[in-house]
């Protein structure tokens, strides 16, 4: 069938490429705007998180766990974020990288953040490498949230520790250094 | 205790990648910043490939007349791993260019397939031609 579009291929695929950027930096304002496309995009979203093997989630699941972390990141950023609150969402990031469907948005500087809080300090200020105990629970997965910054979890994903080597948090810094560095 | 990290991000680095990463004005820089830092903050195990190196390094000298991208990647300190490509990788490459002559896709988008499938990574690209091509790209969306 012809395709009758007044957009050129191009307009189409950037209008696509706006539309899954608006969808994934914020979820839920995106369906509240636009319902009827936001529920296309949460099956396919679904979708991604339903790819995910690590903790067998649903795809019902994951936005789950997306909501609940988006919501304790609103807290974080009001600076309303209990020491608790911190660590459970720090558990929903694990979780998250492990199925490879954290979303951008929550970058560097909010899981920083809540690093800072579970921890009652900043990972940066640590000199020397640390292992910060959470619960005796026993240890099997290990995931790291940031550079430098590795959660070790239970198989159910409880915080058992958090390990920080400064050493790897200082390299970051050198590792961004050519990001940008073209500005003709 | 053993504990074992479960996803292990294997990602390859294309050009159109770099370029969005290296210039401060391109369409998807802030994208493509943001993905680079979570593959850095998630400890990723990154490729790229010779050609991918050349690719770029004929960009910045056309554009910038200064910058070496080679010594652009040595401030990754090793980081990002360049594979060479082989007579065998490259033959895949070319085998799947003349099987697809309807695709406007280049040898090296080929190549940077087949690398990505050899090594099950992911593949960091703003190339939507290589989604059809079979590769699982990063940023999602894009």
């Amino acid at each position: 069938m012809k395709n009758k579009s007044p957009l050129s291929a191009a307009t189409q695929k950037e209008l696509v490429r706006l539309v899954l950027e608006a969808y994934d930096r914020d979820p839920l304002s995106f369906s509240n705007l636009l319902p009827g496309v936001g529920n296309i995009l949460q099956v396919v979203f679904e979708k991604k998180v339903l790819s995910a093997q690590a903790f067998g989630m649903t795809g019902k699941e994951g936005l789950e766990q997306m909501r609940s972390l988006d919501e304790l990141i609103d807290k974080s950023n009001q600076a309303q974020l209990t020491a608790d609150e911190a660590k459970s969402a720090l558990e929903k990031c694990a979780i998250l990288i492990d199925s490879d469907c954290l979303p951008l948005r929550v970058d560097h500087d909010s899981i920083r953040r809540l690093l800072a809080v579970a921890l009652g300090y900043s990972p940066k200020s640590v000199d020397q490498k640390t292992d910060v105990p959470f619960s005796t629970e026993k240890p099997a997965r290990e995931v790291f949230v940031i550079r430098g910054v590795k959660l070790i979890l239970s198989w159910d994903y409880k915080l058992v520790s958090i390990s920080i080597s400064p050493a790897d948090i200082k390299e970051r810094n050198s590792l961004l250094s050519f990001i940008g560095i073209i500005r003709t | 205790m053993q504990t074992f990290n479960t996803f292990p991000h294997a990602t390859v680095i294309d050009t159109t990648a770099f370029l969005s990463l290296l210039w401060q004005n391109d369409t998807n820089h802030l994208r493509a910043k943001a993905q680079y830092e979570r593959l850095l903050d998630v400890h990723a195990k990154l490729y790229t490939s010779n050609y991918i190196v050349l690719e770029v390094d004929n960009w910045i000298q056309e554009h910038t007349k200064g910058e070496i991208f080679l010594d652009i990647l040595s401030s990754t300190k090793g980081l990002i791993d360049v594979v060479y490509i082989d007579r065998n990788l490259h033959a895949q490459a070319i085998q799947h260019l003349k099987s697809n002559k309807e695709s406007d896709a280049t040898v090296t988008d080929w190549t940077t397939v087949v690398l990505a499938t050899r090594l099950k990574a992911k593949t960091f690209s703003f190339n939507q031609k290589l989604a059809n091509m079979g590769a699982l790209l990063i940023p999602f969306g894009e």
